[in-house]
């Protein structure tokens, strides 16, 4: 071989050199760039999984607010292939009581909601799904419009849910100006606290309070206040919710925007659960005393201001004639619908004391002032009668009042029980019934108490001016509360030693036909 | 032109520096690359325990959105409440799925019906992060430790801190739970080892 001729062209040995290093340092270069790219993959898929899981959470919004704004929220679906919209650089569909949204009980909306973000030609999923109690904006199981004044030692008040099977599920208790605790002896909500109590409910008898809430067991627990503020039971219970009006203010003896908490003879807005409870001998300024009131937290809420028609009761009570022959025997031969005036209501009142086998059926209206001064039960144990006044009614001291509605079906349980409208123009000069009491046609309810008075209803309570509790009376009632107070200076809710077993539906606030209240929340994917 | 006789001796040594130059530029080269290599195995050991900070909080994110704030039902532990030593960034909260925490979500009325509590904390010794499922109770325990943390399943490792924060710090009215995770890779120094994620969650249920 001829070195010479092959060393002769030199230039070529640094050519080689150059490449060779520049194939190297690329070869690590791409091999660096690899690993960042591994790196900036897996952060890419989770940054994919992050934006899916918020997409579908969009999704539910989406369902949310189309549920809201509905003429009907109650009756709001999809269709079974769901609503797709292109959002966020993917896509989420929602459906609502149709395709899989399925599964949270009679009467109770299913939201879900699938999100898909592509990424590297797959879409990366989440699916959540929500379930919601359709025709109210709140799930709040007693509420005033004015304020909620809770009195006497003898009170006991129990807000349970209905059906709780594990500890959980009580009731809120809120409004939009004051709840007020005048005594330091209100029980609210007080399990057992120094020995066994029991409570009388109308389908199971007699039961220990705590079976309300679901414990299987007396709760052992601290009830003293001094020493734990915050009793390990109270997050089975619901809140107090200080609410102001979504428009406008609702003026308050607190001088606060929302509703405040006060007790005892102040005024002074109470801001937590351990201050209401707490003693004096916590030395704290603000405490207040109310050692038996056992509540989960307290929370501001904005909502907005409900009321029932009374054209909707009228118009229905109007094509009811499911009691021509309660009518009939009562004597009223003509009779076809059920609205009544006052005194054909007593005549009823009479006719069906004396013949305990016949009940009313549906809605049934009567016009003006009802006093009821014998026990009553309007539609048997599986009932599903509305009881509409149009005007006050007063329940005569030791009266009963039975209004029961077959809560096996969703339905039974969102029928409204008794609503109080009042009179279209309520009467100038008022009338003092039992306690002092006064009405004069704007909507109130009474209970005369007595201490054999029992008050057991179902479904919505309703009152366009407000409830009082006398001494003595009993209310047994599933389902949910809301006074309101009609303009009127009376307070939307009032007791004074009597016992109230509330066991909160949310099916029951449906019947205001507005809105809608997420109950749960859960992630299928 | 011909090249004169002295020339011919100039090639070699000039053939010999060219290779002791490019072996010089290799051996620089197979340094970098040594170098190059460590740096990728440092970031893979990174990028693994990355990894391994986010599938625990992703195995953390679901039952912690299906929670709730209510108080009594979600307890943070600080370490006056029992979680020192051995443990670390001790939580507890309910979850309404049953069958040992994974089954279905449970309802009632359409709320939450509350099965079990799940307790997540940090070994010390191990620097694991635990979970484990309790459906004796829907109350977290007072005080740490619980009554038993055995069965448990490991959610995480290589974490060396863990914290949990209600939010609004101090807030009577918690709206979301802030979590910390703080992993090292193993072995290497906190400053070139050291992993943080920190989200903020917000339980969904009542």
């Amino acid at each position: 071989m001829n070195v010479q001729a092959l060393l002769t062209p030199e230039r070529g040995v640094a050519m080689i050199a150059v490449l060779a290093t520049i194939m190297i340092v690329t070869t690590i270069g791409f091999a660096l760039v690899g690993v960042m790219d591994t790196d900036v993959l897996h952060a890419s898929i989770q940054n994919a999984v992050a934006r899916s899981f918020y997409l579908a959470q969009a999704g539910l919004e989406e369902a949310k607010g189309e549920i809201a704004a509905a003429v009907d929220p109650r009756a709001y679906t999809t269709p079974a292939r769901g609503v797709t919209r292109l959002y966020g650089g993917g896509r989420f569909t929602y459906w609502v009581d149709a395709g899989p949204a399925t599964g949270c009980g009679s009467g109770f909306k299913t939201l879900e909601a699938l999100a898909e973000v592509p990424f590297l030609k797959r879409d990366i999923p989440a699916r959540v799904r929500a379930c919601a109690i359709a025709g109210s904006p709140m799930a709040i199981a007693l509420f005033g419009v004015s304020r909620i004044e809770l009195g006497g030692s003898a009170t006991r008040i129990y807000l349970a849910g209905y059906g709780t099977d594990t500890p959980g599920g009580g009731g809120s208790l809120g409004s939009f100006t004051e709840t007020h605790f005048a005594d330091t002896g209100v029980h609210l909500n007080a399990l057992s606290e120094g020995a066994m109590q029991m409570v009388l409910l109308r389908d199971v008898g007699p039961v220990p309070d705590y079976a309300l809430f679901g414990f299987p067991a007396r709760p052992v627990y601290n009830p003293d206040p001094a020493a734990d503020g915050s009793p390990w039971i109270l997050g089975v219970f619901g809140d107090l919710v200080k609410a102001r009006p979504q428009t406008g203010t609702v003026l308050n003896a607190c001088g606060t925007v929302a509703a405040c908490v006060s007790a005892r003879d102040s005024h002074a807005d109470l801001e937590s659960i351990a201050t209401l409870r707490g003693t004096v001998e916590d030395m704290r300024h603000d405490a207040a005393g109310m050692r038996h009131v056992y509540m989960r937290r307290m929370r501001e809420q904005q909502l907005p201001q409900l009321a029932l028609d009374r054209a909707p009761f009228l118009e229905s009570a109007k094509r009811n004639a499911a009691n021509i022959m309660v009518n009939k025997h009562a004597g009223f031969p003509d009779k076809t619908d059920s609205v009544y005036s006052n005194l054909d209501f007593y005549q009823l009142v009479g006719y069906l004391s004396t013949h305990r086998g016949e009940a009313l059926q549906g809605t049934v209206y009567v016009a003006g002032i009802v006093q009821v001064v014998r026990d009553l039960d309007l539609g048997g144990p599986n009932g599903d009668v509305t009881l509409a006044i149009g005007g006050d009614l007063i329940l005569g001291e030791d009266v009963s009042l039975t209004n029961r509605h077959d809560l096996t079906t969703a339905a039974g349980r969102a029928t409204p029980g008794v609503v109080v409208l009042g009179l279209p123009t309520p009467a100038g000069r008022p009338t003092t019934v039992c306690g002092g009491q006064t009405i004069h046609g704007s909507g109130r309810l009474v209970l005369c108490g007595g201490s054999s008075q029992r008050f057991t209803t179902d479904g919505l309570l309703y009152t366009a001016d407000g409830m009082t509790i006398e001494p003595g009376a009993a209310v047994d009632q599933i389902g949910a509360m809301y006074h309101n107070n009609r303009g009127t200076p009376n307070s939307s809710f009032t007791v004074e030693d009597a016992t109230v077993v509330l066991r909160f539906d949310p099916l029951a606030l449906s019947a205001f036909g507005r809105g809608l209240t997420i109950l749960s929340w859960q992630q299928l994917k | 032109m011909t090249r004169s006789r002295s020339q011919h001796g100039y090639v070699i040594v000039d053939a010999l520096v060219g290779l002791s130059l490019f072996g010089l530029v290799i051996l620089s080269i197979y340094q970098v690359f040594v170098m190059a290599l460590v740096l990728a195995q440092r970031a893979d050991d990174r990028l693994a325990v990355q990894q391994d900070v986010r599938l625990a909080l992703d195995r953390m994110a679901r039952v912690l959105h299906e929670t709730t704030l209510a108080p009594d039902r979600l307890r943070i532990y600080p370490a006056e409440a029992g979680c020192t030593g051995q443990y670390d960034g001790c939580i507890g909260f309910v979850t309404a799925r049953d069958a040992n925490c994974g089954g279905p979500f449970q309802l009632v009325n359409g709320g939450p019906n509350w099965q079990a509590t799940i307790y997540l904390w940090r070994d010390a010794a191990s620097n694991e992060l635990r979970s484990r499922c309790d459906p004796s109770t829907t109350f977290p325990a007072v005080e740490w430790p619980p009554p038993a943390l055995t069965p448990h399943t490991i959610i995480g490792t290589h974490v060396v801190g863990a914290s949990f924060t209600l939010q609004p710090r101090g807030n009577a009215a918690p709206s979301s739970l802030a979590v910390t995770l703080h992993e090292r890779v193993p072995g290497a120094s906190p400053r070139r080892g050291d992993v943080y994620l920190q989200t903020v969650i917000v339980p969904e249920n009542p």
